[in-house]
């Protein structure tokens, strides 16, 4: 704290803003920064209804729910666990200026400037004891894309690389990755803040992405020790590891141990036989059930294809609507028989058991998503979200 | 000293005609791979599960490619370690294979067959070429008359090769059969060897059999070890399929589920002679086909020896193998399988094995299937009854009886299945008091899951009788023809001769419809 402090003796035109407006050619406009984040609410995701449910997806063609008490009991009798890995990526964002740029006509338009800090972690569970074993924390700016009015190459980079050059962060330990550009065209009725937030979101993803892959090309994972992932997994394999049929191959079965679960849903894509939505089907779900498995494709995904199921941990009386409580649980279909015949249900079952018996302790009291939480999961966001620099000391490095 | 001569036949011995199932071939090979593995971590090249064997089928190619990152075989021993046959260094009871003959089956199913491999340090990578296709024409002209020695035909089909590399790291073996034959493309077909592989090869058991825990608990407080590799086919790990429940063949669902498992050990003056594990379900019939992991299965070094039927003939019946699931380990140094590896070889070692078995599965399994599928049916007797009973006391709330002889008909049928119900309790009782450990917990597991019997919904009367039915009142019961209050006495009293016959000639449940169709005939 105290070396921030520090920066706001600093002459003014050192301030990453100026540096930006001068770097860009725009007029920084000094505005009110504030915090733009609403991601520890509970919410439903009204995202995606790209995504389609088709057929069912696992060995037996369950028509109804699935009771996993019994199952759960069991498990937790046994001293056996093969969750035991956990990840979880998070982000902040803030608004934090205002910058103006001369359009064609001489006329110019104000955007907002989005910052945001990025924190990907993972933990271990080892002996009954979770702990850290790798964290990546990054600092990115989204600014509209007609600051690089010429579309120079490597403009971005480079902005970024001067920008972390300068003294003040220099002094600080403190880099920012990189600048995303967000579109400013007019065909997209989305907020220009939105917009930012979701380069953000993305370079999130895609840190994740290379967290796990990483996971996978290490082998640390296999049918013993499975990585739950914090949100949908959302996978698409590069070209690096397409390159070689056989290596391509070893690497996607790695992904057989990497299941993701999501505390918030778009409970409208459940349709139901008549291929209308049938929200309902996860509302009534019973405490300690399961809903059959489904397969999904995400045209944005390519070839992938996913098995997703729903997963009640929490009774319906003790939550505030129906969703909390539920939790998505989504695994993508890898080898040859699961793309045939789908999941084997025994082991759709034996993974929900074990996300049963990870629903306590909660974290009531301390996260409005309690209902929805397993705690290694928890742990991990409160890691993770531990390491980021306050609110306060970031918007006074603008 | 003379020199014997061996002709070709022997090739034909130790190859087409050795083995009946094409599959072996991957047990051959994952086999001495799994040797070279052991040996490999022995000699710290490897960590121990580091050593990975990878199949690769390529049914477009048409070729099979088996690999290894173990030792691999120093360029000077290789011609000498693969030339020669039947004259391995290995040991018997020490490693996994030991005849020196097992590479040679691959000859049998493709048209070319490839060893490459190159050890630590060195900068060479050996090839042994065979041409396969060569070698069976050669063997067939000596079975025609022009006779080849073994020696001349090795000699004509087999070409070593030296090949430099960079990597000097590098350390493997592999091998590459390349073209398979048209009548052995099963070999390519990637669920097949799958399946093949899930309960012959040395891989784990799949995770969601929650029970290998309490059999790798087992084998440690024995004192051995499981041996497990990782073997992938087509990038795919392969694991040992054992789930805990058990499915019925024609609808696929659940029928029963393995609720524990049982273990049995046999020593021989005092040293671990061989030991099992046996799932525990409530041997309610005889398991269908479709649970492929089915059977006692015979293991020596976690490979198996034979097919799921290898230790049938050990039962008094062939059926009892079929009741259960699980597997025996044999452990004796003295249990040597055979060269088809289907079973072992016969000596007093066998004998003894042999022995003990059966002496276990005759006497103590086949207690327990046989127990089990007597409570079984005893209970079933009993939820029989019960069900019975209560139906005639709703059909008699209901006033469905057409007379006291229909009545009495349907009673002596309850009070029959009552007795039957008694019988089958008392035999459930005898059997209890009798029984040990393992049976108590099945009789438990019967009692707490079988179903409860389902009542069948009876028709509730039309229209309640009337109070000033005389002969109702008189018998303490309704008729059925009170409900046709608006027929006269005769009448009802014809109608009820009708109802009567009909009861008398049919069974109930035929009665019970034409009389509600004639019912509705007369509303």
């Amino acid at each position: 704290m105290s070396r921030t402090a520090e920066s706001f003796s600093k002459p003014k035109h050192n301030k990453i803003m100026n540096i930006l407006a001068e770097a860009t050619g725009g007029k920084s406009y000094k505005a009110h920064k504030y915090p733009i984040d609403y991601a520890d609410r509970p919410s439903i995701d009204y995202g995606d209804s790209e995504i389609i449910w088709k057929r069912r997806a696992e060995t037996t063609q369950h028509r109804t729910y699935i009771n996993l008490l019994g199952l759960s009991k069991k498990l937790a009798s046994r001293d056996d666990q093969i969750l035991s890995y956990f990840l979880d990526g998070s982000r902040r964002v803030f608004k934090v200026d205002d910058i103006a740029y001369v359009q064609s006509g001489g006329r110019s338009i104000i955007y907002p400037v989005i910052a945001g800090q990025i924190g990907v972690g993972c933990c271990h569970r080892v002996n009954k004891k979770v702990v850290p074993v790798q964290l990546k924390r990054e600092f990115v700016l989204s600014m509209p894309d007609v600051a690089d009015a010429d579309g120079k190459p490597g403009f971005w980079p480079a902005t970024a690389k001067k920008l972390s050059e300068c003294d003040e962060l220099k002094r600080l330990g403190i880099e920012f990755a990189a600048i995303l550009p967000y579109k400013t065209s007019k065909n997209d009725d989305k907020k220009f803040e939105d917009r930012a937030t979701a380069c953000v979101q993305d370079r999130m993803i895609e840190s994740e992405k290379k967290l796990v892959a990483d996971l996978v090309r290490e082998g640390k994972l296999n049918q013993n020790n499975y990585l739950v992932k914090d949100g949908s997994l959302e996978y698409r394999p590069t070209k690096e590891d397409k390159a070689d049929k056989r290596r391509y191959q070893t690497f996607k079965n790695n992904y057989n141990w990497v299941i993701g679960v999501s505390k918030n849903f778009n409970p409208e894509v459940c349709e139901d036989i008549n291929g209308k939505p049938n929200p309902g089907f996860i509302a009534d779900l019973p405490l300690y059930h399961r809903t059959p498995v489904v397969e999904y494709e995400n045209p944005m995904l390519g070839d992938i294809k996913f098995a997703v199921w729903y997963i009640r941990l929490r009774d319906k009386e003790k939550t505030r609507t129906p969703f909390d409580g539920v939790l998505k649980v989504e695994k993508i279909l890898v080898t040859e028989e699961e793309t045939e015949v789908g999941i084997d249900s025994e082991q759709v079952d034996t993974l929900s058991a074990y996300l049963i018996n990870e629903r306590n302790p909660v974290c009531y009291g301390s996260d409005l998503r309690w209902a929805n939480h397993i705690y290694p999961i928890y742990l991990t966001e409160s890691f993770v979200k531990s390491r980021y620099l306050s609110a306060e000391s970031f918007l006074h490095l603008f | 000293m003379k020199d014997y001569v061996f002709g070709a036949n022997i090739l034909e011995n130790l190859t087409t005609g050795m083995y009946q199932d094409s599959k072996v071939i991957y047990r051959e090979y994952i086999q001495n791979a799994c040797d070279q593995i052991d040996k490999a971590v022995k000699d710290e090249i490897l960590k121990q599960d580091e050593g990975t064997i990878k199949i690769w089928l390529d049914r477009d190619q048409r070729t099979i490619v088996i690999e290894d990152n173990a030792t691999g075989i120093p360029a000077a021993s290789f011609q000498q370690t693969l030339g020669n046959i039947a004259d391995s260094d290995k040991k018997i009871g020490e490693d996994k294979g030991f005849r020196g003959i097992g590479r040679l089956c691959g000859l049998a199913y493709c048209k070319e067959l490839i060893f490459i491999s190159s050890a630590k340090g060195e900068d060479t990578v050996s090839l042994m070429v065979c041409d396969a296709k060569k070698m069976r024409g050669l063997i067939d002209e000596n079975t025609r008359g022009k006779k080849h020695t073994a020696n001349e035909v090795l000699n004509a089909i087999n070409r070593f090769e030296q090949k430099k590399t960079n990597d000097i790291d590098s350390h493997f073996f592999r091998v590459e059969l390349i073209d398979i034959n048209p009548e052995n493309t099963d070999l390519l077909d990637f669920q097949q060897v799958k399946d093949y592989l899930s309960f012959v090869a040395p891989v784990p058991y799949q995770s969601s059999f929650y029970y290998r825990t309490d059999v790798y608990k087992h084998a440690q407080e024995l004192g051995v070890k499981i041996d497990e590799y990782n073997i992938t086919l087509n990038g795919e790990p392969i694991f040992k399929k054992y789930t805990t429940i058990l499915k019925d063949s024609s609808t696929g669902t659940k029928y029963d589920d393995i609720f524990g498992v049982h273990f049995q050990d046999f020593y021989k003056n005092g040293e671990l002679f061989a030991w099992m594990w046996v799932g525990v379900s409530r041997f309610q019939k005889a398991i269908p086909k479709i649970n492929q992991m089915r059977g006692l299965r015979l293991r020596k070094e976690n490979i198996q020896i034979g097919g799921e039927d290898a230790l049938q003939k050990l039962f008094k019946e062939d059926r009892g193998n079929s009741y259960f699931i699980g597997e025996v380990f044999a452990v004796n140094k003295d249990l040597i399988p055979n060269s088809q590896r289907d079973y072992f070889n016969e000596n007093p070692a066998r004998a003894y094995f042999e022995l003990e078995l059966r002496r276990y599965f005759n006497e103590e399994l086949r207690k327990i299937y046989y127990t089990g599928s007597t409570i079984n049916s005893s209970y079933k007797k009993i939820d029989a009854y019960e069900k019975k009973n209560t139906e005639f006391k709703e059909k008699d709330k209901a006033g469905v009886f057409v007379d006291k002889e229909h009545r009495e008909r349907e009673l002596k049928v309850v009070l029959e299945s009552k007795k039957e119900a008694e019988n089958a309790l008392e035999k459930i009782d005898k059997i209890k008091d009798k029984a040990d450990g393992l049976m108590q917990k099945v009789i438990q597991r019967i009692e707490v899951e079988r179903p409860k019997p389902v009542i069948a919904v009876v028709v509730p009367p039309i229209k309640p009788p009337k109070d000033d039915e005389e002969e109702s009142e008189k018998s303490g019961m309704f008729r059925r023809t009170d409900r046709l209050s608006q027929y006269n006495k005769a009448e009802r009293k014809l109608i009820s001769k009708i109802f009567s016959i009909i009861t008398s000639v049919t069974d109930s449940k035929t009665a019970e419809m034409i009389i509600s169709k004639i019912e509705e005939g007369l509303q």
